[in-house]
This record gives C-alpha cells, structure tokens and sequence, in this order.
C-alpha cells in the first residue's frame, strides 16, 4: 500500500466524487434509448418537513405505475409499453428542486414530469422545464403564478385564488357569519390563500377580525392562536394551512377554549389524517376540497381506486393521492396517443379543452385553460360527520 | 388586539415552561458532565412521544391508558439515549478496542433494530412496491459504513486510521457527531414510521385531561395543564434530590468538576456519564409525551428539531452545565413564547441574546471552556 | 502501478502554487467535458464552496464555532434579487419586483453588461456590515455561547424576512417573502453580452471566479499579520490579549472578511438558481450543512474547505442519481450522510484535509497542557501558528 501524500488527495477526491456524480448521467442518457420502458419523473418532498405529502404521491404514482404494467404495460400507438415512475425527492426545497429539474430535463429518457408538489418548488423548477420543453404537470401545486406564461406547465386542480374567493362566499352565503379570523400558514400557500380570501371577504361585507400567521414545524402549540381569534370576537375561524396544524387548531378550539364557532378549512386539511389526530373535535368542520373520495359523490372509478391503494398501502388515499393518481393517469393517456416526444406529449395534453376532450379520472374530469390551469372542477365543500368527510351543502352555481 | 399579559397566557407559559425546563435539563446535565451540545436530545424528546404512541395504538387504539405507557417510553428512552452516548460519543472520549467494539455493536443493534421492525412490521408500511430496486438501494446503504469501519478497523488503510492522535477540533468533531446522531435518529423514525404526523388516540387519554379542574383569575386550567405543572415539579424536586443527596450524584457533580480527578478516586466515569444520559432522556421522553398531549399532537419524526432548538436556548440562557439555570432558562423561555401569543419562533432567542450580551455566561452560568 | 505511485506521489509533493493551479486548469476544462447535470452539480459546489471558505475564516482561523452562517447566505441572495429587480417605469418612480408574477413596465437600473460584478460586490459590501454588526454584540460571549447566539440571529432573520403587512414592517417587500423575489427571463443579468443562463460558460466562469478570489482572499488572510492574530486568538484569547493582540478589533475584521465572502456566496446563489430563491430555504439546516463540510475538510484549511463541501455535496447528488432505474431510497440519504458524518469524526477527528502545520504536531500531553495551562503556550513557541 503506498501512501498519498496529503497534497495529492485533494486533486484525487474532489474528480473520483464528481465522477460518481457524472457517469450515471452518461449511462442514463444511452440506456434511456432503449424504447420498451416510458420513463416518468414524479418529484415531491419525499423528505423535509412536507414528506408526508411526498409519501402519498409516491404512493399513489407507483400504484398507477404496478396497475398499467400488470395488465401487459401501456399500448402506445400499437405497440405494449412498460411504465416506470421514477422517484426524485426536492425536499420541499426550492434549492433542491432547482436541482432536481435541472436532472430531469437533462435526462432524455424522461418524457414527462408529475410535480412538483409545493408551489414555491414548481415555480423554482417552472423555468428550466419551460426552456428546456418538458412538461410539469403538478398535482399540488395550487398558487396562482404556477401555471402563468409557462406553456409547459400544466396542473389538475383549481388555483388558490378561486379557492380562497369561494370559502369566502361559503362563509357569506350558507354559514352567515359577519366576523371571520384567519389563521393562516406563512408559506405560498397559506399565504396566497389568506390573501385572496381576506379580498374577497371584505367584498362580501365580512370582517376580517384578525390574520394570525404561523409557521409549519416550528410553531406546534396553538392556543395561543386561537385564543387571539376568539379575543378579537371572531364567528368563524378560517384555517389556511395544511391538515397537521388544522387537526391541532381544531382541537385547541374545540377542547382547550371550547369554542363552538364554525371553523373552515382549505383543501390543505382533507386528509384522513386530519380526522384520525382531531379525533370527535373534527366533527363538523368544514373542509374544501377539489373532490371527494366519498360513496356519495364518486363512481366505480373512485371505488376502485380507494380499494387498489388501501390493499396496497393499508391506509386510505387522500385528495394528493388521488390527484397524482390521476395526473399519471392523463400524462399516460396523452402518451399512448402520441408517443414519447416531449413536446408531442405537451401539445396533447394542452388540446384538453373541454369535457369531451378532457380526461375522465377519479377526481372528475380534467381539462385545462389556455395556459395550462384547471377550472374544471368546482370547489367541493365537505364536512366531517360521525369520523368521515361527507358532502355539505354546496354552493349555488 | 389582545393585552400583552391575560390569565389565558400566564397558564399557558406555564405548562411551556415546565416543558422547556423538562427538556433543557437534559442538554445542560450532558453539557455539564462532558461539555457537549448533544444535539440528539430534541430526536430523543421526539421518540419519548412516539415509543408511547406504539404502545397506545398507533393505528387502532389498544386502549392503553396514556399514563401506563409513559414507563415503557422513558425506559426506552433512557436505552436510546445510553445507546447515543456508547454509540457516537464514547469512543470519541476513549481511544479503546472495548470502546470501538461497543459503538460498532450499538450501530448494528440500531441498523438491525430497525430491519427486524420492518421486516416484521405490518403490511401497512410497504415503502416499495419494487423489490429488487429496494434490495439494492438498502445494500448500498447498510454496505456504506461497514466498509468503512471495516476498512478503519483493519487499519488497511492508514489514512483512515488513528495515526494522529487527538487534535484540537475535538470538541467541534464531537459536535458534528451529535448532529449526524440527530439525522440519524430522525431519518430513523421517518423510515419506520413514516412522514405522517400523528396524534394520541382519544381513547387513551383520560377525560379529566381535557376538562376544567379550576380556574386561575378566570382563565380556564384544564388536566392536562395541571397534570404538566406536578409532573415538572415532582421531576425537577427529585432531580435535586438526586443530584445533591445521593452517591451517583455526588459521582455526577465530580465528573462535572474534574473527569480525571474523579476517575482516581474510584469513579467509573463512563457509567457515570451513561448515567447521566439516561437520566436525561427519561425527562425527555416525559416532555415528549405530555407536550404530544398539550399541543394535541404532532408527534412526527420533525417533532423534536425546533422544539430542542429552543430547550436549548432555554438551557444556555439559565448558563449552560448548571441544573437550576435550566429550569429557570425553561421557564423564562415558556413565558416569552406564552406572553407573546405563541406562533413566535425567533423571540425566545431575542430574549437569550439580551440576556447574554449583560451576562455573558447566563443567569447562572459557571465559567466555561474559551475555545470552540 | 509503481510507476503510476510514484508519479502520485511527485504530484502531491507540489507547493501549493502548483496544485492550485492543476486543480484551476482541471476546473477550467471541466465545463466543456462534461453533461448538463454534471455541470449543474459544479455550480451548485461552487457557490457552497464560496459559502465555506466564507465560514471557514470565522470557523476554522478564528476559531469561533458558528450556526448562523445561513444569515450571510439570505442576506446575499435577498440583496442580489432586490436590486436586479429594481426599475425605473416609464412615470419616473422606482420600483422592484416582488411575489411570483414578476415583470414591471419599465427598464431595469442595473440592466447594463457586466452589472451583476457590481452587484456582487454591494452584495459581499452589505454582508460584512451585517457581519460586523452581528459582531458587535457576540465580542463578549466565547465558545458554545457564541455558537447558540449566532443560531439566535440566524433564526431571528429567518423569521423577520418573512415579515408581512401585518407586522411592524413589512419585510416581504423587500425579500419576497416565501416566494423570493423572482426575476422574469427578459430580466435576467447580462455579462459580456450573455444573459446569465446556468448552463452557458458564463455562469460557470463567473462561480468559478468567486472560488478563486475566496481562495486567495482568505489564504492570504491567513498568511498575513491579521491571519497569526486570528490564530492566536483560536489558540487562546486570553493569551493573545495578554501579547497585546487587539482582539476585538481581529474578530471583527475576520467576521467582516467571512460576510463578506459569505455575501457573494448568496449572490452567487442567486446566480446559480437563477433568481428563484425562497427565503423558506434559509433555515438552521443550511448553516449546518456548510459547518459540516468545513469540518470534514478539515477545519482552518483552504483546501480542507473545499474538499469537504464537495465531498457533503457530491455524495448527496450522486445518492440523489437515477442509476439505471436503481434509485436509493430518498429518506435513507439522511441516514447515509448520519453515518459519514459520525464515522469520519469517529477515525478523522482532524477532518480530511487538516491544514497543514509547520513543526510537529502536538503531543497529548502538550496538548492538554494547552489547555489547562494557557501559560505553557509561550514554552511551546508559536509552532501551531502558521
């Protein structure tokens, strides 16, 4: 064995890291050649402070994937293909998902992208799929700005915007309150959805009492929170976040200030997990949401779904889940038609237009504006009753 | 908006300041003895709540009273954090075979701990539906650092080896440790019970918890307050006992004063750090637990890394290494972040920097180590 | 093979000249060899690597240990966004860019060729005023103090950038806020009329630029009268103070040289990613990733700096590689980079590249002699200094 000398090891390191690094990019790129597999990239937090979100999107991008290739693989134009989604984790990190989108779209064999989740990593990864030409289809994505001058970026749900405008109306209209508090999460998110509520809120002649903001993670108590809500006399609580903190504002309502007020949620909250942690507290509040996993409001296609994924996974799917399942689901149907070119894919999955054109899955029909957002599924008020989310009383079209 | 000071948020600061204070011991008993930031303890605060969670059901309620699986959970605990100090610390403070082979052991009881659950586990965590890309990914993974320790240990390759002795960074190498055992810890618990975060069944919490037992000025004190402010008391008067009247005690204040010294006089300083450890975690695994109950949740593998983050600005603000300081820090901490109508991160710091730009070494700090 | 050892070996007994300047050829080539991801990952190290050359001078010659490195890195990158974005409209006011949507009417006021050098330079000019008001106040508080205050300011900033129109001051003006401060493409900064897009050379000259001058800057630091003061105080700032070290007056040179290196390592970020920075992104764990690569290089040492962050980096996107389908489990690189740490702290507690110290290096006992007696430092000589 000789001896390096202490010099030489950092000329030899850095090549040898940076090479384990390179040499799986050259061997994507030829392997990828081979045409027998439709390459998928589904890119999420898998990780960080948002990977219980990643986990359902994997999940639920898997199963689409298991269900195509036991049935013989995909037909595209003629020929059996097989589908393999392949997993990239941005860590809810707009850093890493620079990072991530620049691997994608350097990749040849991908042919498409399902992601990303949180807006703030779609809109970081937005501009190199644009300039590169490879779609962004994300299933979570719901801040106004993602889908704007960005012709490759699609996604299969409403944005926050029309969201928050109308629980706002929900609140005028069929709750009927004068005074609603927002406790809403400092994140895109949370943010753009408090923002558009609150506007839409003064319209209506509601008064925004009060704006508490928390911070994912690092806030976990939330009696203080709620206490200010209820000090500055609000009849409704309007929770802006995701289902965690949801379950935990529920219940520092309901049990710690017993408070009887409605409280509201946006579709960050339906999640079976914001029921199993509220536990009896989630009774009665209501949650938005694109659609609903539900005997009453969905066909044979949700049922089946439901059923695949809780035999696969033992838990039940959630709204992300089942979005993901769909958007693989439309990116696939648009690949069979016209085959693996990205910018082919693009064009097909842009001449969704209308009902007849668009793509029929469990979440409802998907079909997309000229710039690539969904408005084809109206908001879906639900409410928990007896430990499950139920439909409410809806809103007059 | 409300007033700067309501009855409300004076209970509130309470029951967080006696959790702080409950955490924040443990960082600063561990500082004390071996003058570490064990960076480990927020993960160690976190399994607390979730060793209880298994027991209480963590998918079907078993109907285990939450108060009966706190034992269970600060014994494991205390085993966690015993296996924190053998695995990671130890054989950076003893440069002995005896203590290579106990962290290698502690290693691999932690890597095919968490392989059996799997294993074993029910079908509910299937992570990949895709074996042979899992076979391989978990091969590269558990081949990694036993190449290495491999490789170190047959000293095949010098530069890996032991040749130079101690150095100066060795504080700042035992640091970088502690967080790597703080990744490890956490990557651990998202691996096996995956990134949902979680909440005690309903069915394994007594009612008195959540129903008014009195009221202070008006504000409302539920059980579960009350349960948190006697928990802490009783835990920090015995901690007391412990440390000022007992053997083990007066072997942990001579460990904190001078290691050699006492190793002289007939100390077993490593079980005495050990012990240390364990005592610490246990506290955590109580804070973790009854912070789970308070906040009405959360439990997921995230749930200690800010939380520790401010028990140990608690522990450096009461001065670092001293028990009492650490209660005081704790509780000071819970009524800055109470007063302040919670949801405020950075005031808790604000509040220790203050303190520490007039006493430097906190409120009752003792003279440290100048180098970092 | 004997032959190859031995040609090694001659390579590695170079002065430091010599291997700098093989390893700067190497880096020049590099771009043009290499794929797109490849070339990404090297922006990514490089402007890192800037970041702990940066921490390295506080770190590794100072000798203070500190967790809030992040804040350097936030306030170089918020600064480079802000004023890219700035722009005169047509009505004669000035205004900037700020959420998602982007683009105001009007021309840019740092839209000429070359106007990004002049930023970076504001960028690094405003961290090292930030640094040296951070000082300011951590002169009196040592060791394990300083490193929960700075972690204090780090978090601090963290959450007053995130500051809206409901607090005192509305800070996401100024930072964007979660969503950063997004540039729109027509926007982007032009150097030698080329827009800087990540993948031209531009860009990658332009980080690879900011090493170098990191590498010079804080090695000469190092070398000079300031860099033996810096030493003197990591070795004891008792005893510096007592041979008449200005100790303050060091410290807050060192904390205003590592912001000012750290300042455009967040402009360069901005660079790198191309304006889309979320202030989210600034949190604890940055600070300790860079901490981290600076000790497993090897604390005080350039070249340790260097080695360190690529190897923390390179691995992590090497795991993160899509190999063949095989792809490691993304909740595992956590634990992979556990292990690294703790196993390269357990058998290299020196980091790998530790500098290199002329004499021999200490013994134990003088060691500990060091420090029990700080007295003994002056028997000892100043070996340790270099």
């Amino acid at each position: 064995m000789f001896r390096l000398s202490r010099g030489f090891r950092s000329l030899l390191i850095v090549p040898a890291l940076m090479a384990a690094a390179v040499l799986p990019a050259c061997g994507g790129g030829s392997g990828g050649g081979d045409t027998e597999t439709i390459r998928i990239a589904v890119c999420g937090p898998m990780t960080g402070s948002a990977a219980a979100f990643g986990e359902m999107i994997k999940n639920a991008a898997k199963l689409k994937e298991k269900e195509i290739n036991d049935a013989g693989g995909l037909s595209v134009r003629g020929k059996m293909m097989m589908v393999e989604a392949v997993i990239y984790d941005d860590k809810g990190d707009t850093t890493e998902a620079t990072n991530v989108a620049r691997r994608v779209a350097s990749d040849d064999s991908i042919t498409l992208v399902i992601g990303h989740f949180n807006s703030t990593c779609s809109l970081a990864a937005k501009e190199e799929y644009n300039e590169v030409g490879i779609v962004e289809f994300s299933p979570g994505s719901t801040n106004v700005a993602v889908c704007k001058n960005g012709p490759y970026t699609f996604r299969n749900l409403y944005s926050d915007d029309y969201q928050g405008q109308q629980i706002a109306t929900y609140f005028a209209e069929i709750i009927g309150v004068k005074t609603v508090a927002v406790i809403f999460d400092n994140d895109d998110y949370g943010k753009g959805l408090m923002q558009s509520f609150s506007a839409k809120a003064k319209e209506l002649g509601i008064d925004v009492v009060a704006t508490v903001s928390y911070l994912r993670e690092r806030t976990q108590d939330f009696k203080p929170l709620v206490q200010q809500a209820k000090d500055a006399g609000a009849e409704g609580i309007f929770m802006a976040g995701l289902y965690n903190e949801a379950a935990l504002i529920v219940k520092a309502a309901r049990q710690d200030l017993q408070l009887t007020i409605p409280l509201f949620g946006g579709d960050g909250v339906m999640s079976p997990t914001f029921i199993k942690n509220a536990g009896t507290s989630a009774e009665g509040v209501y949650v938005a949401t694109p659609f609903l996993v539900h005997e009453e409001s969905g066909g044979e296609l949700v049922r089946a779904f439901v059923d695949a994924y809780s035999a696969t996974y033992g838990k039940d799917p959630d709204t992300w889940a089942a979005l993901t399942y769909d958007a693989m689901g439309m990116a696939l149907d648009a690949v069979s038609k016209v085959g693996t070119d990205r910018s082919a894919v693009r064009d097909q999955l842009a001449s969704a237009v209308d009902a007849a054109s668009g793509y029929t899955g469990v979440t409802g029909i998907t079909f997309f504006d000229e710039e690539g957002d969904c408005f084809s599924k109206p908001l879906f008020v639900t409410t928990v009753n007896d430990g499950v989310f139920t439909p409410a009383q809806q809103l007059s079209k | 908006m409300s007033s700067l000071l309501t009855p409300e948020k004076l209970v509130d600061a309470l029951s967080l300041g006696a959790l702080y204070a409950l955490i924040a011991v443990g960082y600063t008993m561990v500082y004390g003895i071996i003058r570490l930031i064990n960076f480990a303890h927020g993960e160690v605060f976190m399994l607390g709540a979730f060793w209880a969670l298994l027991i209480v059901g963590m998918d079907e309620p078993t109907g285990v009273n939450i108060f009966v699986a706190l034992v269970p959970s600060m014994l494991m605990c205390a085993a966690v954090g015993m296996n924190v100090d053998w695995t990671t610390y130890l054989p950076l403070r003893r440069r002995l075979p005896r203590s290579d082979a106990l962290s290698i052991l502690s290693l691999g009881l932690l890597g095919i701990g968490a392989i059996f659950y799997k294993l074993t586990g029910d079908a509910a965590h299937v992570w990949y539906s895709d074996g042979a890309h899992t076979a391989i990914g978990w091969g590269v993974i558990g081949l990694l650092p036993i190449v290495i320790f491999a490789l170190a240990l047959g000293e095949k390759l010098e530069w890996l080896g032991r040749s130079l002795g101690r150095v100066a960074s060795d504080r700042l190498s035992a640091l970088i440790t502690a967080i790597g055992m703080s990744l490890i810890l956490q990557t651990l618990a998202q691996l096996i019970w995956g990134a949902e975060p979680r909440a005690f069944p309903e069915a394994s919490l007594p009612a008195f918890l959540n129903e008014s037992v009195f009221s202070i000025f008006g504000a409302r004190v539920a059980g579960k307050e009350l349960v948190i402010w006697v928990a802490a008391i009783v835990i920090m008067v015995l901690l007391q006992l412990l440390v000022t009247r007992t053997k083990i005690g007066t072997a942990m204040r001579a460990c904190s004063m001078d290691q050699k010294t006492a190793a002289l006089m007939g100390i077993s300083v490593d079980s005495v750090i050990a012990f240390t450890f364990v005592i610490g975690s246990a506290m955590a695994a109580i804070a973790g637990v009854l912070y789970a109950v308070k906040v009405g949740g959360s439990i997921s593998f995230r749930m200690g890394y800010y939380q520790g983050l401010i028990a140990f600005a608690a522990a450096v603000l009461g001065g670092i290494g001293n028990i009492k300081g650490a209660m005081l820090g704790g509780v000071l901490i819970g009524f800055v972040q109470g007063f302040s109508g919670g949801g405020n991160f950075s005031l808790p710091f604000v509040v220790m920097i203050l303190v520490l730009l007039i006493m430097p070494r906190g409120i009752l700090g003792e003279p440290q180590a100048t180098r970092a | 093979m004997s032959f190859l050892a031995a040609q090694l070996r001659r390579l590695g007994s170079l002065d430091d000249r010599t291997q700098g300047l093989i390893a700067l050829a190497l880096a020049v080539v590099l771009p043009f060899v290499v794929g797109r991801t490849f070339l990404n990952t090297s922006l990514y190290i490089g402007t890192y690597a800037v970041l702990a050359l940066g921490l390295n001078v506080v770190v590794g010659f100072t000798g203070l240990l500190d967790l809030g490195f992040v804040l350097f890195l936030a306030t170089g990158a918020v600064v480079t966004s802000f004023l890219l974005s700035l722009t005169r409209t047509p009505d004669g006011t000035v205004q900037w860019a700020v959420s998602a949507s982007g683009g105001i009417e009007g021309t840019q006021i740092f839209g000429f060729d070359g106007s990004i050098l002049l930023i970076i330079l504001i960028a690094g000019s405003v961290c090292a005023l930030v640094g040296v008001l951070r000082g300011l106040p951590t002169l009196r508080v040592r060791g394990d103090y300083y490193a929960i205050v700075t972690l204090g300011i780090a978090e601090i900033a963290f959450e007053t950038f995130l500051w809206d129109e409901n607090s005192w001051i509305n800070f996401t003006q100024f930072t964007g806020g979660a969503f950063g401060i997004k540039l729109p493409r027509a926007d982007r900064p032009v150097l030698l009329g080329d827009p800087l897009r990540w993948s031209s050379p531009t860009v990658y000259f332009l980080i690879l630029a900011g090493v170098v001058v990191a590498v010079l800057a804080t090695h000469h630091l190092n070398r000079s009268r300031v860099g033996r003061a810096l030493a003197a105080i990591r070795l004891d700032e008792t005893a510096a103070r007592a041979c008449g070290v200005n100790v303050n007056r060091h410290k807050l040179i060192a904390f205003a040289v590592s912001g000012f290196i750290g300042g455009i390592g967040g402009a360069l970020f901005v660079v790198w990613k191309e304006g889309t920075y979320s202030v989210k992104s600034f949190d604890v764990w940055q600070s300790i990733l860079i901490l981290c690569g600076v000790v497993l290089g090897g604390m005080g040492s350039i070249r340790g700096a260097l080695v360190g962050i690529t190897v923390l980096l390179a691995i992590d996107q090497a795991l993160r590689q899509n190999y063949g389908g095989v792809t490691v489990p993304a909740e595992a690189l956590n634990l992979i980079y556990g292990f690294l740490l703790i196993v390269v702290m357990r058998f290299r507690p020196q980091g790998l590249l530790p500098p290199v110290r002329r004499g021999r290096p200490l013994t134990e006992s003088e060691h500990e002699a060091l420090r029990t007696e700080p007295a003994r430092l002056f028997r000892l000589g100043d070996k340790d200094v270099s």
